[in-house]
């Protein structure tokens, strides 16, 4: 009889664990947004570099084509996922404060108020979003990327507008594109 | 003397549907068939039973045209499951 008792405990604790990981990303939208926004830095880097005019259009052009694929692919995420986890739940609210704060920086920039620290205020959100991602998920690089999105929105302070573009680029790489692979890979180890 | 184990929970199904359940916020019917590896009829069987007593609330509709049912724990599911951990820990470590 107590073999059964014993049992018990142990299934429990094992549908647990197995439940833990059902909370499962597999780095699309981090991806799409670390290609985006680092490929836009870039581009307008070198147009400014070149001495080209309009060179913020990079960012009018591709921003709404990211947030378009975004709400494709979420939206094909949400049709497919089996279970909702308060994970999911939590982090889904997070990146939509993220993106509600993300607005209002941008508002901003456009009015010309804040034109120094507009892309050190961008990588100060990145950081929190990042962080708070890669903890509650459990990716270190993640975590990593966050410390160095902060760190490098600091460093802005000692640099001119154009080369803030370069740093930006190194940010998104650390922050987005190396936790987004990540994520890919233990996605497929998974399923 | 020992404590009586909740029956509904006493059955090896239908406690890893409520385990599986208390760690998610909801989850369809092919989660956990696929999680507790039990067959359709039985873990519908099991589901019923649960939500008669009030463990669980299951909600039943259409995804694509098929049919879809996600399960959800509920507080009387939540505190029973509680109540079964410290009676089954009472059971095994007698003071």
């Amino acid at each position: 009889m107590e073999n059964t008792e014993k049992q018990h405990l142990e299934l429990i604790t094992e549908i647990i664990h197995t439940a833990r990981k059902s909370f499962s990303d597999n780095g699309t939208v981090y991806l799409l947004w670390g290609w985006a926004v680092s490929i836009a830095s870039l581009v307008q880097f070198i147009m400014i570099k070149i001495n080209m005019l309009h060179s913020g259009m990079v960012w009018a052009v591709l921003m709404p084509i990211a947030g378009i694929s975004q709400f494709f692919i979420l939206g094909r995420q949400k049709r497919d996922k089996k279970v909702k986890t308060l994970v999911g739940k939590i982090l889904g609210s997070l990146w939509m404060a993220f993106g509600v704060s993300m607005c209002i920086v941008i508002f901003y920039a456009f009015t010309g108020k804040m034109e120094i620290c507009v892309l050190p205020m961008i990588l100060m959100l990145y950081g929190i979003g990042t962080f708070v991602s890669g903890v509650a998920m459990e990716v270190k690089p993640m975590v990593v990327g966050a410390i160095i999105c902060w760190g490098i929105s600091v460093l802005c302070y000692f640099v001119n507008n154009e080369y803030q573009l370069l740093l930006l680029a190194i940010a998104v790489i650390f922050a987005y594109l190396i936790p987004g692979y990540t994520l890919r890979t233990r996605y497929h180890k998974n399923v | 003397m020992f404590k009586e184990l909740d029956p509904i929970l006493h059955s090896q199904l239908r406690l890893a549907v409520v385990s599986l359940l208390i760690s998610v916020e909801e989850a369809e019917f092919t989660y956990i068939k696929e999680k507790t590896q039990a067959t359709s009829g039985n873990l519908s069987v099991q589901l019923d039973k649960l939500k008669q007593a009030g463990y669980i609330e299951v909600q039943k509709s259409f995804k694509n045209n098929y049919p879809l049912t996600v399960c959800k724990i509920t507080k009387q599911g939540i505190d029973a499951f509680d109540k079964y951990v410290s009676d089954l820990k009472a059971y095994l470590n007698p003071k």
